[in-house]
């Protein structure tokens, strides 16, 4: 399994990451192999294309694709995790058969549209709202920093349907929008730091009209499946962070070895490079052993929430952390964005706030502690 | 049904092994690996089971480590694979590995086509297409880089010294092909998991009634370690640059 993802790395990822990165275009022909390659169906049942497979698996795939291009795995994240996860909790047997199934072979690329521009993560504050009319709902308002807008075929949306139980979060509900449907609107490309080729971007729905069985689960009951589909994403997180921080540590130990200073390698003559490199191998390290403890309570049905979410934040930490000291020990090379390096420190930037800013996620653990959710064992 | 058998070589990976400063080759850290030409031949066995709807198998001669290699070769497609594995294997010399191969197609039901790569990555004799069309008495194309199949005529093209040969050979033949034409693609996660619920069959030396004995014995191996001059051409324009770079060689013996 590894060994597939390694090929596909080194044939096909590698010899365009730094274009990817370069123009911010969305990857399509790499995503579109992801799919045929059985990427984008890992943990999905085998009766809807998926292989059926667990989330270890799954990471050692993300961590691998993370070492040459992080932005391939937000796409894939976004699309089989987000997207992928809702469809197979939620979805009706028909749903399933019609969408899922071309999820998982990238026929369909999926977007998952959440954050909303009042209240960020907050729904209960988001304007945007849904209203039955006779056998079709009508949808107004905005969705802001989705991924994969523009390319995608189908949007997995959040939208008020009545007022918001601030506790139980009951009152939104998930619909399943294609992308031709009237009244949507796909905003530009935003410019970000990192994560070129995202497409990610603002979409916005002026009385759109979706039928009543675009409906995506129980009306207005949406939020405990999105709890999880969303903690298998901050589990992915993990991997990804350790996939960006071992490609950066491996750069800057090369990098060390074949750089002579004072007649010798860089690696030799400075103490300082030598205990940065160490420093940085002992986070790697650490950070493995988190991800894949965790991965293996999530296989064994035994996942806290919250260290779902420690994964992404350490996982962000981890990898900003060793791809700041890799551009250091490039020094001024590091800067230039032909080395390759400075790219997984923009990345990893963004992967600490995409999808749920490590404040965010720490405000959540913080209420849990504070509430006795999540005891020391 | 007609069966095509694609045969690989189960071999270290060259990334792994290491030259030593006395010039002998460390391979105690090396993985193995199906040869990558191989690969091409698996390829070649599916893309010519695609035109005919023929059964296709893979067949290898190693050391007991090559079961290994099985996973991987019919992860590339193959429906079923048959192996030999014999610590024989390690000392076996282009002979011994033939008869090996074709005493074992001998015993695979409606083999009307065997499929091998020009050469192996570690050795590349380019012997056991041959060898195994020879001992089996069917014909061999070699250098194949191209096959249209109608009934039981092949007619394929061969990649040769400066000129693309077009030949005609019907079944039941022996086609050796070179890696142009035939790129292995990479194996998805459905091919990889299905492989490990294909069938196997272990042959065994004895029950294929061959002598393991090799004719030729290897005496040592000496790692090539490249000397470089680190002479660098900085002088004049371009073309000044290659006609010194081109009497360089020519002094160096390198051309004539």
């Amino acid at each position: 399994m590894v060994n597939t993802a390694k090929k596909f790395v080194e044939k096909e990822v590698a010899p365009v990451a730094l274009q990817v990165d370069e123009t911010g275009e969305f990857p399509g022909q790499l995503f579109k192999r992801a799919g045929e390659l059985g990427f984008l169906g890992i943990t999905m049942p085998e009766q809807y294309g998926g292989l059926g497979l667990d989330f270890t698996t799954a990471a050692l795939i993300y961590e691998e694709i993370a070492k040459s291009l992080p932005v391939l795995t937000v796409n894939m994240g976004a699309h089989a995790e987000l997207a992928g996860g809702l469809l197979n909790m939620l979805g009706t047997p028909e749903q399933k058969e019609k969408y899922l199934t071309k999820l998982c072979s990238g026929e369909y690329i999926f977007a998952c549209g959440s954050t909303g521009p009042e209240g960020g993560d907050n729904h209960v504050e988001h304007a945007a709202n849904a209203v039955l009319d006779g056998d079709e709902y009508v949808i107004n308002g905005n969705k802001v920093l989705v991924s994969n807008i523009g390319v995608a075929d189908v949007y997995i949306i959040f939208i008020k349907t009545s007022e918001v139980d601030p506790i139980t979060r009951d009152g939104i509900s998930a619909f399943i929008v294609d992308k031709n449907t009237s009244g949507l609107t796909i905003g530009s490309y935003e410019r970000k730091l990192g994560w070129h080729g995202s497409a990610t971007g603002t979409i916005s729905f002026s009385d759109m009209r979706i039928p009543k069985d675009h409906l995506l689960g129980p009306e207005g009951k949406c939020m405990q499946a999105t709890a999880v589909s969303c903690t298998n994403e901050f589990l992915i997180c993990g991997p990804v962070g350790l996939g960006m921080a071992e490609a950066a540590y491996q750069m800057a130990f090369d990098y060390s070895m074949s750089r002579i200073q004072h007649g010798v390698p860089m690696y030799d003559r400075f103490q300082v490079t030598k205990f940065k490199l160490v420093k940085m191998r002992t986070m790697i390290e650490e950070l493995r052993a988190f991800v894949y403890g965790t991965l293996a309570d999530k296989d064994a049905g035994n996942l806290e929430l919250c260290e779902g979410r420690m994964l992404k934040i350490r996982g962000a930490e981890v990898a900003e952390e060793v791809a700041r000291e890799a551009i250091q020990i490039y020094g001024g090379v590091g800067c230039i964005d032909e080395t390759g390096v400075e790219r997984f420190w923009r990345d990893a930037k963004v992967l600490a706030i995409g999808g749920a800013s490590i404040e965010a996620l720490q405000d959540f653990i913080g209420t849990m502690m504070r509430y006795g959710k999540y005891p020391l064992a | 049904m007609a069966t095509i058998v694609a045969c690989y070589k189960w071999v270290l990976d060259e990334e792994d092994l290491v030259i030593n400063p006395d010039r002998s080759i460390d391979v105690s850290h090396a993985r193995g690996k199906i040869s990558e030409f191989d690969k091409s031949a698996i390829e070649a066995t599916m893309q010519v089971a695609a035109q005919t709807g023929d059964a296709t198998a893979t067949l290898t001669f190693g050391t007991p480590d090559v079961r290994k290699s099985l996973k991987d070769a019919l992860s590339r497609g193959p429906a079923t694979g048959y192996w030999v594995g014999d610590a024989a294997a390690c000392d076996a010399d282009a002979l011994v590995t033939s008869q090996v191969l074709a005493s074992a197609i001998r015993t695979i039901d409606g083999t009307s086509l065997v499929i091998c790569a020009e050469g192996a990555s570690d050795t590349y004799a380019r012997q056991i297409a041959p060898r195994v069309g020879a001992l089996l008495d069917w014909p061999t194309v070699t250098s194949v880089i191209e096959m249209k199949v109608e009934g039981d005529s092949i007619t394929a093209t061969r990649k040769l010294d400066g000129c693309l040969e077009t030949v005609t050979v019907n079944r039941p033949c022996v086609i050796a092909v070179l890696p142009a034409g035939y790129e292995p693609p990479i194996p998805g996660l459905k091919a990889v998991l299905s492989a490990g619920k294909k069938p196997l069959h272990e042959l065994g030396i004895a029950e294929l009634g061959c002598d393991p004995a090799p004719a030729a014995k290897v005496l040592s191996s000496q790692g090539f370690i490249a000397n470089r001059r680190n002479v660098i051409f900085v002088d004049g324009d371009a073309s000044d640059k290659v006609t010194s770079l081109v009497s360089a060689l020519k002094k160096e013996g390198m051309l004539s």
